[in-house]
C-alpha cells in the first residue's frame, strides 16, 4: 500500500500541512504579557482612544475625564493610557490623582523617566516638597546624566533651604550640561543667599552677556546690585526684567525693594500692590505696604 | 567540450545578461539611479557599464564555444545560427548605440531589462530541443527519497556548524562587542541547528510530495524535471520579489513580473545546461532533481575524495562570501542572498554523494517521520524558551540573543526570519505595510509639482553686516566617534575645540535615513514628498533663495542629488569640480574652498559655503579597504571609520585655521553635522541602506556663531533638534524670524528669547522619520529618547529605548502604543503629502 502514489501524496501533503499549519499560521509567540481590554473591543479601544486624544489635543479635559478613566481601567498596564490620563489630571487641576498616575508609569512603563519631572511637580502643587524632592531624587536615579532632572532636584534642595546640597547638583549639573544657564544662575542664587554678592552678579551678568533677556538672570542681577548698593543698577535689572515678564511677582518684589532703597515710596507701593494681585497674601508685601503707608505724602 | 568548461562558459553568459538586466532595474528605479549610477557609490557599476559593449562580445564568445555541436546538428542548426546572428547584430549595434550608458530613468529601462534575459531563454530552447530530446529517460529511481532525506539533514548540520564557526572564527575574541555570552552563543547555535533542520526536512517533504505526484505519470523523472522546475522558478521568484525587489522598494505587479522573468530566465538557463550534460551522459536519467541539480555539483562518479574537496570549498566560500558580503551590505541583502546560493550549492553537493541504494516505501514513511520529530522538537524548544522568557527566566533576553546573533550569522538569519515572520498578523498590517508602500518612493511618472517653500512672506535683504556661512555635512558621521558627544574619542582634537566654543546640539536626528531626501532637507528646511525628486526643485529651495535675497558668494560641491536640488547660478562656483561624487573628500573641499577664499573669490560679499564629502561613506571605506595606517589603533572603536574620522578633524581643523587667518572665523556661522549616521556593527549590521535604526537617525549638529551673535540670541543643547532646524535656523539669525507653514518644517534653534525656542513645544511630540529609499518609517517620541519603527520591506516593527540603546532589552511594543505610532506616522505622511499637492494614494 506504501508503494501506491496517491498513498505517498497524502502522506507528504500531510506533513507539510502540519509544516505550514506549526510554523506559518496559529498565535505567533507572544512578546510580551498583553493586559486584559475588560469590557472593551479593539475597535472600541482604537475610537476611544482616537476621540481622547483628541479631546485632549484641543484641551477639552473635563470631556476626555471619562474617555481616558476607561481606556486606563480596561488596560492597566499601559503606559500611554497612563500618560493621557495623567494629562488630563494635571490640567483639571488635581495634582493628587495626577502624581499617583505618574507613580503608577514609573512602575509600568517601558522607558519610565517620561515620567519625569512631572512626577515631582505633582506632588510640589500639593505643597508636599519632601515628597516632590523624594520623586525628583529617583528622577535622577534613572538617568544620571539627564540635567533637567540635576536641576529639578537641586531647586527642590534649595527651596527647602539645603544650600549646600542644590550647589552639589548645580555643579553637576553645570558640568554635565556647560551651556545650560539655569545651574549658573542656581548657583548664583546661593551665592547671593550666602552673602558672596559679586560672585553672585558676576554670574548673572555673565548669563546676560549671551541672553540679555533673562529674566532669572535679571533677578540675580538686580537683587545682587541692590545688596552691594547700588540702587541704580539694581533699578535698571529689574525694571528690564519687569517689562519683558510683568508676572513674575518676585521681579516686582525685588523691585519694590529697589524704589523702597531709594525713597520712591509711591512707586514702591504701587509695586507691593502689584505683588499681592499676582500673589495674593505675600506676608512681606502686606507688612511693607502698612510700614510705607504711613510714610507716604 | 568538458563538463567543466561548459558550465563556466554558460555560467559566464548568464552571469553577464542577468548583470545587465540587474543593472537596467537600477536605473529604472528612481533612487537608484541617481544614488547608485548617477554617484557612481558602486565604480565597479559604472566600469561594467562602460565595458558593456565589449563584454557582450565576450559573453557571446562564451556562449558560441558552447554551440558547435547545435550549429552542426540540423534539428538546431536553424536557430543556433539565427542566435549568433541576432547575437552579432545586437552586438554590433551596441557598439554603435552603447545601451547601459544611455540609460533613462523612465519605463523603457524596465523594458530593457526583460529584454535583456531573451539571450538566456532563446539558448536554453536549443538546449532543448538538441539535447532534452536526448536524455534517456528511465524508471523513477527506488533510492531517491532515501538520498533526499540525506542530503536534507547533510545539509542543515553543514550549513549550521559552517556558519557557527565563520561567528566564531570572527568574533570569538571579542564577544563583548558582539554582546553574547557563552550561554547565550549555545543556545543561538542550537536553536540555529534546529531552523535550518526543520526547514530543509520541511523541503525534503515537499520534494516527496513532488516525487509522488509525478509517479502517477508514464515518465515519472520527466513530470518530476518539469515539476522541480515549475517549483524552482516559483521559489526563485518569490525570495526575487520577497528579498531582493523589496528591498529597493519595487512593489506591486512590477515587482512580481521582473521576479517571474528573471527566474524564469535564471531556471531555465540551468535546466538547459542539465539537459545538455545528462544527454551526454550513458544511462537513464531516474530523477529529474538529478537532472536539475547536475549543472550545480561534480557528477555522482567522481572520486570521493573529489566530493570532499568540493564541500570543502563550499566551507570556504560560504565563509568568505559572509565576511565579503557583511562589509558593504543593503541591509542583511547580499549577505541573505549568498547564504541561499550556498544552501543551493550545498543541497547539491550532499544529493551527489548520498547514500542513493534502493528503499523499501516503508523508508519514506520513516523519513516523514522524522521530519514530524524534528518539527516538535524545534516547537519544543521554541515553546520552552517563550515560556522561559515569559517567566523571566534565565533566557529572559533570548529573544535579543538570537536577533543579535542572527545579525551575524547570515545562512540562520535566513531562517530565523523566515520562521519568525509574523504569524496571525495583526488584521492592520498588511493594509498599513501597503500604505506606506505606496506612499515610498513615488514614481516621477506621478507628477508633484514642487510647492514654494517660504519661511517668511518675503525676504527684504538686511542691511546689517552679514556673517559668513560654511556647512560642513560630513555623509554618514556618528555622533559618536566625535569627542563632543563622547568622552572616549581621542582622536577629534580639532572639533573638540571647535565645539567648546560652539553650541553642540546633544539630542539631534535626521528625519532621513540616507542621503537620498537627507540632503535635499537640510535646503528645504523640512520635510519633502517621497519622490526623488519633484523638478524643478528650486521652489521647494528656501535655503537658496535666502542665499540670493542677502547676496551671498556660494561656494557649494555639487554633488550627484545638489545638482538637482540646487538651483545654477551665476553667484554659485562649485567647489571640488571634476570630482565625482563618491569620491567627495573634506582634505580636498576644504582645501579648494580655503584657496578661493585666499584668492578673494568672494569680493565684497558674506560667503557660503556648503559640501558633503564621502570619507566615511560605507561604500568609500569598502573601495578604500578598511585597513589603517600602520601605528593607528582605536581601541573600542571601528578603526578605518575611526582613522578617516581623525582624517576628517585634520582637515577640519585644518580649514579653521585659514578661516582665523583671514579673519574670517569671528564672523561665521559654522555648521558641523551629517546627514545621517551608519550601523558600525550593530547586531551585525553595516552602512545605512533604508534603515532607520537609532544609529542612523542620530547625528552630530554643532554650531559655531560670531561672537556679536552670542550676546543676543539663546539656544537649547539639549532640545530635541533635527537637521531640517538648520535653513530655519540661519533665517533667524540673518534677521528674518522663520515662520513655518506647517509642522513638516523645521525651527530655529535660536532665539532671543527662550520661550521661542522649539525645545519645550517638541518634548511631547511625535516626530516623523523616513527612510529615503525604502518604506520604513519612524516616530521619535518622549523628547527623542523613544523610536518607533516601521519596516515594510520586512515587514516588521520595533520599539527602541534610546537610553539604553545600543545594548539594554529592547522595551516591549504594545498594541496601542503599535496603534497610537502608526496613526502619527500617517498622519506625518498625509501632512506632508497634503502640503505638496501630492496626487491620489496609488
Amino acid at each position: 500500500m506504501l508503494d501506491s502514489p496517491a498513498v505517498r501524496i497524502v502522506l507528504a501533503a500531510g506533513v507539510l500541512a502540519l509544516f505550514y499549519w506549526s510554523l506559518f499560521t496559529g498565535t505567533a509567540p507572544a512578546t510580551a504579557p498583553v493586559a486584559p481590554a475588560e469590557g472593551l473591543t479593539a475597535e472600541g479601544t482604537r475610537s476611544l482612544a482616537e476621540a481622547t486624544k483628541e479631546l485632549v489635543r484641543s484641551g477639552g479635559y473635563g470631556k476626555a475625564l471619562d474617555p481616558a478613566r476607561k481606556l486606563h481601567e480596561a488596560y492597566p498596564a499601559n503606559h500611554i493610557y497612563i500618560d493621557q490620563l495623567a494629562t488630563v489630571y494635571h490640567h483639571l487641576g488635581r495634582p493628587k490623582e495626577e502624581a499617583e498616575l505618574w507613580e503608577e508609569y514609573l512602575q509600568k512603563a517601558p522607558v519610565p523617566d517620561e515620567a519625569c519631572p512631572q512626577v515631582g511637580l505633582a506632588y510640589r502643587a500639593q505643597g508636599l516638597e519632601e515628597k516632590a524632592r523624594d520623586a525628583f531624587s529617583r528622577c535622577l536615579d534613572l538617568d544620571p546624566s539627564n540635567p533637567d532632572f540635576v536641576l529639578h532636584l537641586a531647586l527642590s534642595y534649595e527651596r527647602s533651604g539645603r544650600g549646600d546640597k542644590a550647589r552639589e547638583l548645580y555643579e553637576r549639573g553645570q558640568a554635565l550640561a556647560p551651556g545650560y544657564t539655569d545651574m549658573r544662575l542656581g548657583l548664583a542664587r546661593i551665592d547671593l543667599r550666602a552673602g558672596r554678592i559679586d560672585r553672585a552678579r558676576e554670574a548673572a551678568l555673565r548669563v546676560l552677556e549671551r541672553s540679555p533677556d533673562n529674566v532669572d538672570a535679571l533677578l540675580v542681577a538686580g537683587l545682587a546690585s541692590l545688596r552691594s548698593g547700588a540702587t541704580d543698577e539694581a533699578r535698571t535689572h529689574l525694571e528690564r526684567g519687569v517689562r519683558l515678564a510683568p508676572e513674575y511677582a518676585d521681579l516686582v518684589l525685588a523691585l519694590a525693594q529697589t524704589s523702597v532703597r531709594q525713597g520712591r515710596v509711591d512707586e514702591a507701593l504701587r509695586e507691593y500692590a502689584r505683588v499681592l494681585e499676582l500673589r495674593p497674601g505675600n506676608s512681606e508685601a502686606l507688612e511693607a505696604r502698612a510700614r510705607l503707608a504711613g510714610r507716604a505724602p | 567540450m568538458s563538463r567543466v568548461a561548459l558550465v563556466v562558459a554558460r555560467s559566464a553568459f548568464a552571469a553577464f545578461w542577468l548583470l545587465t538586466a540587474a543593472y537596467c532595474v537600477i536605473a529604472y528605479i528612481p533612487f537608484t539611479y541617481v544614488q547608485v549610477i548617477q554617484s557612481d557609490v558602486v565604480p565597479l557599476l559604472g566600469t561594467f557599464a562602460r565595458l558593456h559593449p565589449y563584454l557582450f562580445w565576450a559573453a557571446l564568445a562564451a556562449a558560441a564555444l558552447t554551440m558547435r555541436e547545435d550549429v552542426r546538428r540540423p534539428a538546431t542548426r536553424l536557430v543556433a545560427i539565427g542566435f549568433l546572428a541576432v547575437s552579432a547584430a545586437a552586438g554590433t549595434a551596441l557598439l554603435v548605440h552603447p545601451l547601459l550608458t544611455s540609460l533613462a530613468n523612465d519605463a523603457s529601462s524596465l523594458r530593457w531589462a526583460l529584454v535583456a534575459l531573451v539571450p538566456m531563454v532563446w539558448l536554453t530552447g536549443i538546449d532543448v530541443l538538441g539535447h532534452g530530446t536526448r536524455v534517456s529517460w528511465g524508471p523513477a529511481s527506488a533510492g531517491e527519497d532515501r538520498r533526499l532525506f540525506h542530503a536534507c539533514w547533510m545539509s542543515a548540520l553543514f550549513l549550521a556548524c559552517v556558519y557557527g564557526a565563520v561567528f566564531q572564527l570572527r568574533f570569538g575574541a571579542d564577544l563583548a562587542v558582539i554582546g553574547l555570552g557563552t550561554k547565550e552563543r549555545l543556545a543561538a547555535l542550537v536553536l540555529s541547528l534546529a531552523s535550518h533542520l526543520v526547514l530543509l526536512l520541511a523541503a525534503f517533504a515537499a520534494m516527496v510530495l513532488v516525487r509522488s505526484i509525478a509517479a502517477v505519470f508514464a515518465s515519472p523523472p520527466l513530470v518530476e524535471l518539469l515539476l522541480f522546475f515549475l517549483s524552482a522558478v516559483l521559489v526563485l521568484a518569490a525570495v526575487l520579489r520577497n528579498v531582493v525587489l523589496a528591498a529597493v522598494s519595487v512593489g506591486g505587479r512590477t515587482a512580481a513580473a521582473v521576479a517571474a522573468a528573471v527566474a524564469f530566465a535564471a531556471v531555465s538557463t540551468q535546466a538547459g545546461l542539465a539537459c545538455r550534460i545528462f544527454a551526454a551522459r550513458r544511462g537513464t536519467a531516474g530523477s529529474g532533481l538529478e537532472v536539475l541539480l547536475s549543472p550545480l555539483a561534480p557528477p555522482r562518479e567522481i572520486p570521493r575524495l573529489a566530493h570532499v574537496l568540493w564541500i570543502a570549498a563550499l566551507a570556504v566560500g560560504g565563509f568568505a562570501l559572509a565576511v565579503g558580503t557583511a562589509v558593504m551590505d543593503w541591509n542583511y541583502l547580499l549577505q541573505k542572498v549568498s547564504a541561499l546560493l550556498v544552501w543551493l550549492l550545498v543541497f547539491a553537493a550532499f544529493h551527489a554523494v548520498a547514500p542513493a541504494a534502493p528503499a523499501r516505501p516503508r523508508a519514506t514513511v520513516g523519513f516523514l517521520a522524522v521530519a514530524v520529530l524534528s518539527l516538535g522538537a524545534y516547537k519544543g524548544l521554541e515553546a520552552g524558551r517563550v515560556a522561559a522568557w515569559m517567566g523571566g527566566g534565565p533566557y529572559a533576553d533570548l529573544s535579543t540573543t538570537l536577533a543579535r546573533y542572527a545579525g551575524h550569522d547570515p545562512s540562520f538569519k535566513v531562517a530565523h526570519d523566515l520562521l519568525s515572520r509574523p504569524r496571525t498578523a495583526v488584521r492592520d498590517d498588511a493594509e498599513f505595510y501597503r500604505y506606506l508602500q505606496a506612499h515610498t518612493n513615488i514614481p516621477r511618472s506621478v507628477h508633484i509639482e514642487a510647492a514654494d517653500v517660504t519661511f517668511v512672506p518675503s525676504i527684504v535683504p538686511s542691511p546689517a553686516p552679514k556673517p559668513n556661512i560654511f556647512v560642513f555635512v560630513i555623509d554618514s558621521l556618528r555622533r559618536d566617534y566625535l569627542s563632543a558627544y563622547n568622552a572616549a574619542v581621542g582622536f577629534t582634537p580639532a572639533i573638540g575645540e571647535f565645539a567648546r566654543d560652539s553650541v553642540v546640539f546633544t539630542n539631534a536626528f535626521t528625519r532621513y535615513g540616507g542621503t537620498g531626501l537627507s540632503e535635499p532637507s537640510i535646503w528645504v528646511g523640512g520635510m519633502i514628498p517621497h519622490q526623488q525628486y519633484p523638478t524643478p526643485f528650486y521652489p521647494m529651495n528656501a535655503l537658496e533663495k535666502l542665499l540670493e535675497a542677502e547676496g551671498y558668494r556660494c561656494f557649494v560641491t555639487l554633488d550627484s542629488v545638489l545638482k538637482i536640488v540646487v538651483k545654477p547660478s551665476p553667484a554659485i562656483v562649485e567647489l571640488d569640480q571634476g570630482v565625482l561624487t563618491h569620491a567627495l573628500k573634506l582634505g580636498h573641499s576644504v582645501e579648494d574652498l580655503g584657496a578661493r577664499l585666499s584668492a578673494g573669490e568672494a569680493g565684497e560679499r558674506p560667503v557660503f559655503a556648503y559640501t558633503q564629502p564621502q570619507d566615511l561613506h560605507v561604500s568609500t571605506i569598502t573601495r578604500e579597504g578598511p585597513s589603517v595606517p600602520p601605528g593607528e589603533s582605536y581601541p573600542g572603536f571601528h578603526a578605518p571609520y575611526a582613522w578617516r574620522v581623525r582624517r576628517i578633524d585634520t582637515a577640519f581643523g585644518g580649514f579653521l585655521r585659514t578661516l582665523r587667518d583671514l579673519g574670517l572665523y569671528d564672523n561665521s556661522i559654522v555648521v558641523l553635522t551629517s546627514d545621517h549616521g551608519d550601523s558600525l556593527g550593530e547586531e551585525g549590521r553595516w552602512g545605512h541602506a533604508y534603515t532607520l535604526f537609532p544609529e542612523i537617525l542620530r547625528i552630530p549638529l554643532i554650531v559655531h556663531l560670531p561672537s556679536a551673535f552670542r550676546s543676543r540670541i539663546v539656544a537649547d543643547p539639549a532640545g530635541l533638534s533635527f537637521l531640517t532646524d538648520i535653513t530655519p535656523s540661519l533665517y533667524a539669525l540673518l534677521g528674518h524670524p522663520p515662520r513655518p507653514r506647517s509642522g513638516i518644517f523645521g525651527r530655529s534653534l535660536f532665539a532671543s528669547r527662550r520661550e521661542d525656542l522649539p525645545s519645550r513645544d517638541r518634548a511631547l511630540g511625535a516626530f516623523l522619520a523616513a527612510s529615503s529609499y525604502g518604506p520604513v518609517y519612524g516616530i521619535l517620541r518622549a523628547n527623542g529618547r523613544s523610536l518607533y519603527i516601521a519596516d515594510s520591506v520586512n515587514y516588521e516593527d520595533d520599539l527602541f529605548d534610546l537610553t539604553t540603546y545600543p545594548g539594554g532589552t529592547p522595551p516591549a511594543l504594545t498594541d496601542a502604543q503599535r496603534a497610537l505610532c502608526r496613526k502619527s506616522i500617517r498622519e506625518g505622511i498625509e501632512s506632508i503629502e497634503a502640503f505638496y499637492g501630492v496626487p491620489g494614494v496609488r
